[in-house]
C-alpha cells in the first residue's frame, strides 16, 4: 500500500465528499466577482450604446441617467444618412474602410510570413541585422515622419490613392516578430524531411508552414485588419475626397457637421467600433493566442 | 501589429467647440470664430445676383479648387458664393472641396506635398506658415486691376494679412466681443441695465450686487487671452508691440487689469464658467447661471438655437480708463502662389471678399462684412451692438506675428495662474512677460 | 572540369557586381526621392525644379548616403561573392533576400528613406518652404534648455509627464493585468466569454475609446456622477470636478489639504495633475486587459503538479499565489513592465484629442510635443526641432528596449 496516491486529480468514486458550504459560497463569489469586474470593463461600450439612442439634452443632462427616455432610432438613421456630397456618404465611407482594412490584412499575411520564414527558417549572411534592423524601425516615434512621408507620397503621385495606405501597410515589423516567433515554435521535421526529397523552399513554405500556421495567420489577420481600421491620421491625410475618407476620419465629419451632439457622435462611434467588436468576439480565441505569441514565448 | 508609428496616430479631432471648451478651461469660442458662426438666422435666402461683372479677365477654362473650413450652413454659405461668382465668370469652374476639421493641419500637409488648392482660407496659423515663405501669391496687382483697394477694407484687419508691404490675404469676415446680459440678472438685483457708456468700473458694481442677489453669478470670464484683451486694451495697452516682436505683459497697463479681473475673481463678482458648472460663459449665459459675460456674435445663433427661451441682450463693449477697444478675430481668403491660375485664383477672392458677396453673406446673418460702409447692413440688433466694438479706432486684432499662438496661450496660463491663487498678478505676469518675449523671440 | 569549374568561379563577380549595384542604386535612388530639399508646390512642381533643388540644397545628405550606400553595398557584394560558389548557400541566400524582398523594398522606400531624411533634418532649421539650413547640435540642445531656462520647459515637462505617468500606471496595470488574469484563469466555466469581455476594452480605436471617456468625464457626465453617489453613501459631498482641465497636481492636493502651498515656479514638485491622472486610468482600462492575456498565457504554461504538490503540503491559496506562481511569472512580469514603459512614454492620441497639452502643460507629452512642432501649431513649423525631440526619445525608447531583450533573454534562463 503506498502511501503516496497515484493519481492527484482524480477523486476516489468510492468516496462520497460533502463540499462544504465554504467551497460553493467560493463559487458563486468567484462569479459575482467576475461579473463585476466584466461590467466594469465593458460598462463604455454598453453606456456609449445606450447613450446613441439619447436626445441632445439628455445626452448632457445631469444627473445622468442610464437609460434613453424614448428609443431614438432617429440617430441611428440619420446618422447613416449622412451625405456630404461628391460621393461622401456612409456607406462608402463602410466600403472604403473594410476594403482597406482586408487589403492590407491579406498583404500582411502574405509578405509578412515570407519574411517571417525566413529568419525563422533560413540561415543567410546578415539576418540577425536584418531582423534587428526591423525591430529597431518600430522604436522610432511617427510623429516626426509625418509631413515628410506625405512629401513622399506627393512626388509618388499617390495622394488621394488607395495605395498611399494599402502600399506601406502591406509589412510590419510588428507582424513579422509575431510570426517569427510562431515559426520558430513550429517542429521542423516535416520541413527537413520534405527538403531531403528537394522541395524547394517556396514550397515548403506555401505546402507545409503556411497550412500549419493557421492560427497565427489568423491572428494576422484579424490584428491587421483591426489596425486598418483603427487607423487615422494616415487617411486623414492621404485620402482628401469626399468617396475616399474611411469611418474615422468620417466621425470627424459627423463632429463638425452636428456641431458636438454627442447623441449623433456616440451613433458614429458605435457604428466604427461594431465591425471589431463582431470579429473579435467571433474570432476571440485567435486574437487573444495570438496577443500572447508576441511577448511570452519570446 | 500594425507599425508603432501608424497605430500612435490613430487621432480623432478635437470637438471644435463647446465640449472641447470642458476639457479646458480657455474659451471654445475664442475657436469659434476662426471657424465662424454657424447658421443663417434671418433673411437666409441668398441675396439678388450681382450685377458685376468677372473682377480679372480670366484664364479660359480655368478650373480651380477652394477650400475652407466649417459646417452645414457654412458650407452653403460659401457654394451660393461661388454660384454668384460663376454667374458673373462662367469660364472658370470651381471646385468646392470644404475640409471641416484640422484643417490647417491639412492645408500644411498639401502645400508641402504640392497637392494644396488654388483658393483657401486663410488665418493667423497658415499667414504665418505661408506668407513669408511665399506660398502665397500677393494680390496687390491683381486688386489694382479689378480696382480694389485695401482701404476698402475695414483697416485694423488688413494689418493681419499684409508682409512687407503686400497683401497676401483679403479679409473675409470678422467677428469681436461685446457686453452680453441677461435682463432678468438686473432686474433683480435692482440696477439699471448695461447702456453704451458703461465703464469697466460700471460692469463691476453691477456684477457685485448681482452677485449678491445669490440667484446668479456676477461676471463670467473664462482664463482666456481673448477675454482679456478688450480688458488691456482699453487700457492702453497690449499683448506685444505691433510689430510682434517685444511682449509688453508686464506693463502697469496691462498689470493694472489684471489686478482689475484678479481683484474681482477674490471678491466672487468675477467667476469662470467651470465655476458654474458651464463648458463656456456662452452656455452660462444661456442656462441662466450668470449675469454678464464678454461674448461674440455667434451667440445669437446658440441662443436662438440651444436656449430660445432666454431673454438676452448685448450693449457694445465697455469703456476702459484710456479708451474703448476691443479685440477682433478676423480671417481671410488667400490664393496659393504655385496655383496654375493665379488670374482666375485672384478673381475668386476678389469677388467672395468684394462688396456685393459680402452684403450678400451679412444678410444671411453668418458673419460680419470686412467692408466698412456694410456695418448697417447687420440685421440683428445683438449682432450690431457687438460689432461696434470692432469698428472701434483702437480695436486690433488677434494677431502678433508668427508666434501668436504661444503668446496667446502664454497670456491664459498667466490668467489661470492667478485664478487659481498661485501668484500674484505681478509674479505671474512678469514669468509670462519672459515665457511670451522667448516665445517671440523665436525660441 | 576546368572549364566547369571556371565557369562556376567567374560568376561570383558577376553577381557580386550586379548585386553592388542594384543595392547601391536602390539606395541612391530612395536618397534622392526623399532628399530634404525646400518643399512645397515650387520644389516639386516638375521633376526637372526637384531635381534642381536636390542639387542646390541636398548634396551633403546625398553625400553621406553615397558614403553608407558604398559601404553596403560592398559589403552586400562580399558576402555575394564569397556565398555564391556554393550551391546550396547561393541558393539560400537568394531564396531568403527574395522572402524578405518585400518588406525590404516597402521599408526602404517608405521607412529608412523618411528616417534619414527626419536624422538630417534634425540638425537643421527646416520649414518646409524654404530650404534647410544647417545649425548642428543647436536643436538637440535647445531640447534640453529647460533646466536652465524656464521660459524653455516644454520638453522638460513632458519628460516629467510620461515619468509620473510611468510610475503611476505601470505598477496599476500590471497588478491588475495579473489580478485579471488570476480571476479568469479560476476554474469557472464560462472562461472563455470573461475573457473575451475582460478583453473588449483593448479591441476598438483608441479613438472611440478616448471619445467615449471624453463624454464620462464631462462635468455632468458619469464618472462625476458615479463619485458623488458613492461618496454620498459616506456623507462626503463630492463637487463634482472637471476631470480634464483641472491643473491641480496630486502632491500640490495633498499639501493642500495640510494647509499649505506650492507655488506655481516649482510645477516639478506638484505632480501629476488631475487631468492627466484621468487620461492614466483610462488608458489603463485599454492596456490591463492585453498585458492580462500575456499573463495568463504564461500561467497556462506553469506546470499543474507545482501546484499539486503545495497543495498536499498545506499551502492556502494565497500562498501558492505568492510563493509559485508569482515567482514563476517574474520574466513576464518584467516583460511586461518594460513593454509598458515604451507605450507610456508614446502617448499621444488622448493628448491630441481631449486636452492639447492640458492644463498648464501638464499633460504634454515628447510625442504630442514633436507633432505640435512639426505641425507649427504654435507659431512657425520647426520641423528640425521636432526630429530632434523625435530622435532623443527614440534614444530613451531604444535603451528601454534594450533593457527588455536582456531581461527576456536572462528571464526565459530561468526555465
Amino acid at each position: 500500500m503506498s502511501a503516496i496516491p497515484q493519481k492527484l486529480d482524480r477523486p476516489n468514486p468510492a468516496v462520497k465528499t460533502v463540499k462544504p458550504l465554504q467551497y460553493y459560497i467560493g463559487v458563486t463569489l468567484r462569479y459575482v466577482l467576475l461579473c463585476a469586474v466584466g461590467l466594469i470593463l465593458f460598462a463604455p461600450f454598453i453606456l456609449a450604446f445606450l447613450g446613441a439612442f439619447k436626445t441632445d439634452a439628455e445626452i448632457i443632462a445631469y444627473p445622468p441617467k442610464f437609460l434613453p427616455v424614448h428609443w431614438l432610432w432617429q440617430n441611428w438613421v440619420t446618422t447613416w444618412n449622412t451625405d456630404i456630397g461628391r460621393g461622401g456618404t456612409f456607406p462608402r465611407w463602410l466600403f472604403n474602410t473594410a476594403f482597406l482594412s482586408v487589403t492590407v490584412a491579406i498583404l500582411e499575411a502574405i509578405f509578412c510570413s515570407m519574411a517571417a520564414y525566413a529568419f525563422a527558417r533560413m540561415k543567410f549572411p546578415g539576418r540577425d541585422l536584418v531582423f534587428n534592423f526591423m525591430l529597431a524601425t518600430m522604436m522610432i516615434p511617427g510623429a516626426v515622419t509625418l509631413i515628410p512621408s506625405y512629401v513622399l507620397m506627393s512626388k509618388l503621385k499617390l495622394i488621394n490613392s488607395f495605395f498611399s495606405l494599402i502600399i506601406p501597410g502591406a509589412v510590419s515589423a510588428g507582424g513579422i516578430f509575431m510570426l517569427t516567433q510562431f515559426f520558430k515554435s513550429i517542429p521542423q521535421e516535416l520541413e527537413e524531411a520534405a527538403f531531403m526529397d528537394g522541395a524547394s523552399h517556396m514550397q515548403i513554405y506555401k505546402d507545409i508552414v503556411l497550412p500549419l500556421s493557421r492560427p497565427a495567420l489568423l491572428t494576422i489577420l484579424i490584428l491587421q485588419f483591426q489596425g486598418m481600421w483603427n487607423n487615422f491620421l494616415a487617411p486623414l491625410l492621404y485620402l482628401n475626397s469626399a468617396d475616399k475618407m474611411v469611418l474615422n476620419v468620417a466621425l470627424s465629419i459627423f463632429q463638425q457637421t452636428y456641431k458636438a451632439q454627442w447623441n449623433l457622435t456616440l451613433v458614429g462611434a458605435m457604428f466604427n467600433a461594431f465591425p471589431v467588436l463582431i470579429i473579435f468576439f467571433i474570432f476571440s480565441r485567435y486574437y487573444i493566442e495570438g496577443v500572447s505569441y508576441t511577448g511570452v514565448k519570446g | 501589429m500594425k507599425s508603432k508609428s501608424l497605430t500612435v496616430f490613430s487621432i480623432f479631432v478635437v470637438l471644435a467647440t463647446l465640449l472641447a471648451a470642458c476639457a479646458t478651461a480657455t474659451a471654445v469660442p475664442t475657436t469659434a470664430p476662426t471657424e465662424a458662426p454657424v447658421a443663417a438666422t434671418e433673411a437666409p435666402t441668398s441675396a439678388p445676383a450681382a450685377q458685376s461683372t468677372c473682377p480679372l479677365p480670366v484664364e479660359k477654362g480655368a478650373s480651380i479648387v477652394f477650400s475652407g473650413w466649417g459646417d452645414t450652413s457654412e458650407q452653403k454659405i460659401y457654394t451660393d458664393s461661388i454660384a454668384r461668382f460663376k454667374a458673373v465668370c462662367p469660364d472658370v469652374t470651381v471646385d468646392y472641396q470644404p475640409i471641416p476639421d484640422k484643417f490647417q493641419d491639412k492645408m500644411k500637409a498639401m502645400m508641402a506635398g504640392g497637392t494644396a488648392p488654388d483658393v483657401f482660407y486663410v488665418d493667423d496659423q497658415l499667414m504665418t506658415a505661408f506668407a513669408s515663405s511665399g506660398q502665397l501669391l500677393a494680390l496687390d496687382d491683381y486688386m489694382k486691376q479689378a480696382g480694389v483697394s485695401t482701404s476698402d477694407f475695414i483697416p485694423s484687419l488688413m494689418s493681419e494679412f499684409t508682409l512687407d508691404g503686400k497683401t497676401y490675404g483679403l479679409p473675409k469676415d470678422w467677428g469681436t466681443l461685446g457686453l452680453v446680459y441677461l435682463p432678468d440678472a438686473f432686474t433683480q438685483a435692482g440696477i439699471a441695465e448695461p447702456t453704451e457708456n458703461w465703464t469697466w468700473d460700471d460692469m463691476r458694481t453691477a456684477a457685485q450686487k448681482i452677485a449678491a442677489t445669490g440667484k446668479y453669478g456676477g461676471f463670467c470670464m473664462a482664463a482666456d487671452w481673448a477675454r482679456f484683451a478688450p480688458f488691456v486694451l482699453s487700457n492702453g495697452g497690449n499683448f506685444a508691440t505691433a510689430d510682434g516682436k517685444t511682449a509688453t505683459l508686464n506693463t502697469p497697463e496691462v498689470e493694472t487689469m489684471a489686478q482689475l479681473v484678479a481683484d474681482m475673481f477674490k471678491e466672487k463678482s468675477l467667476v469662470r464658467p467651470s465655476d458654474l458648472g458651464a463648458s463656456w460663459c456662452g452656455e452660462a449665459i444661456g442656462k441662466q447661471l450668470v449675469g454678464m459675460t464678454l461674448e461674440g456674435g455667434w451667440m445669437v445663433n446658440t441662443m436662438k438655437q440651444t436656449y430660445p427661451d432666454v431673454t438676452w441682450k448685448t450693449v457694445e463693449v465697455p469703456q476702459g480708463p484710456t479708451a474703448r477697444a476691443d479685440i477682433i478675430f478676423t480671417n481671410a481668403i488667400g490664393v496659393n502662389a504655385s496655383t496654375k491660375y493665379p488670374i482666375a485664383s485672384a478673381a475668386l477672392a476678389i469677388f467672395i471678399t468684394g462688396k456685393d458677396n459680402q452684403a450678400a453673406i451679412v444678410q444671411t446673418g453668418f458673419a460680419y462684412s470686412t467692408h466698412p460702409d456694410q456695418y448697417s447692413m447687420i440685421t440683428n440688433e445683438y449682432d450690431q451692438a457687438i460689432a461696434k466694438g470692432g469698428l472701434l479706432p483702437d480695436s486690433v486684432p488677434a494677431y502678433w506675428g508668427p508666434y501668436t499662438g504661444k503668446l496667446e496661450d502664454v497670456v491664459s496660463k498667466a490668467l489661470d495662474r492667478v485664478f487659481l491663487g498661485d501668484q500674484t498678478v505681478a509674479q505671474s505676469f512678469d514669468q509670462a512677460q519672459s515665457e511670451a518675449q522667448a516665445a517671440l523671440n523665436g525660441q | 572540369m576546368q572549364g566547369k569549374v571556371e565557369s562556376a568561379h567567374s560568376h561570383p563577380t558577376l553577381a557580386a557586381i550586379l548585386s553592388f549595384l542594384l543595392v547601391f542604386i536602390l539606395l541612391m535612388v530612395i536618397a534622392v526621392i526623399n532628399a530634404p530639399t525646400m518643399g512645397g508646390p515650387k520644389g516639386l512642381a516638375s521633376a526637372a525644379t526637384y531635381l534642381a533643388e536636390v542639387k542646390h540644397t541636398a548634396l551633403p545628405f546625398l553625400g553621406v548616403v553615397t558614403v553608407g550606400a558604398i559601404a553596403l553595398g560592398l559589403v552586400v557584394a562580399r558576402t555575394v561573392y564569397r556565398e555564391w560558389p556554393n550551391k546550396r548557400k547561393r541558393t539560400t541566400l537568394l531564396a531568403a533576400y527574395g522572402f524578405l524582398a518585400p518588406y525590404l523594398i516597402i521599408t526602404l522606400v517608405f521607412t529608412v528613406g523618411v528616417i534619414l531624411f527626419a536624422f538630417y533634418i534634425s540638425f537643421t532649421n527646416y520649414d518646409i518652404f524654404t530650404p534647410p539650413q544647417w545649425v548642428g547640435l543647436t536643436n538637440y540642445l535647445n531640447a534640453f534648455k529647460g533646466f536652465v531656462d524656464s521660459t524653455q520647459k516644454d520638453f522638460i515637462q513632458s519628460l516629467y509627464n510620461v515619468l509620473w505617468y510611468s510610475l503611476i500606471v505601470i505598477p496599476l496595470q500590471t497588478s491588475i493585468a495579473i489580478l485579471l488574469a488570476v480571476m479568469v484563469n479560476a476554474p469557472v466555466r464560462m472562461k472563455q466569454f470573461f475573457r473575451t469581455i475582460f478583453y473588449a476594452p483593448s479591441v476598438t480605436s483608441s479613438v472611440v475609446i478616448t471619445l467615449i471617456f471624453m463624454w464620462f468625464y464631462l462635468k455632468t457626465g458619469y464618472i462625476n456622477f458615479f463619485l458623488a453617489k458613492f461618496l454620498g453613501i459616506f456623507g462626503i459631498t463630492w463637487q463634482n470636478i472637471i476631470w480634464q482641465g483641472d491643473p491641480r497636481g496630486l502632491i500640490q492636493l495633498i499639501v493642500n489639504a495640510f494647509g499649505g502651498n506650492i507655488p506655481s515656479d516649482q510645477w516639478y514638485l506638484r505632480g501629476p495633475s488631475i487631468a492627466w491622472m484621468s487620461i492614466m486610468f483610462q488608458n489603463i482600462f485599454t492596456t490591463a486587459p492585453t498585458f492580462m492575456i500575456m499573463f495568463l498565457a504564461a500561467m497556462q504554461d506553469i506546470n499543474p503538479t507545482l501546484y499539486e504538490a503545495a497543495a498536499i503540503d498545506g499551502a492556502s491559496n494565497w500562498q501558492r499565489f505568492w510563493k509559485i506562481t508569482l515567482p514563476l511569472l517574474r520574466p513576464i512580469i518584467l516583460m511586461v513592465i518594460v513593454l509598458g514603459t515604451i507605450g507610456t512614454l508614446q502617448v499621444f492620441d488622448q493628448v491630441y484629442l481631449a486636452t492639447s497639452g492640458g492644463p498648464l502643460g501638464t499633460s504634454l507629452t515628447p510625442v504630442y510635443l514633436t507633432f505640435r512642432e512639426a505641425m507649427g501649431q504654435q507659431g512657425p513649423i520647426r520641423m528640425g526641432y521636432a526630429a530632434a525631440l523625435a530622435f532623443i526619445l527614440a534614444v530613451i525608447i531604444f535603451f528601454f528596449t534594450f533593457l527588455q531583450r536582456r531581461m527576456i533573454e536572462r528571464g526565459t534562463e530561468q526555465y
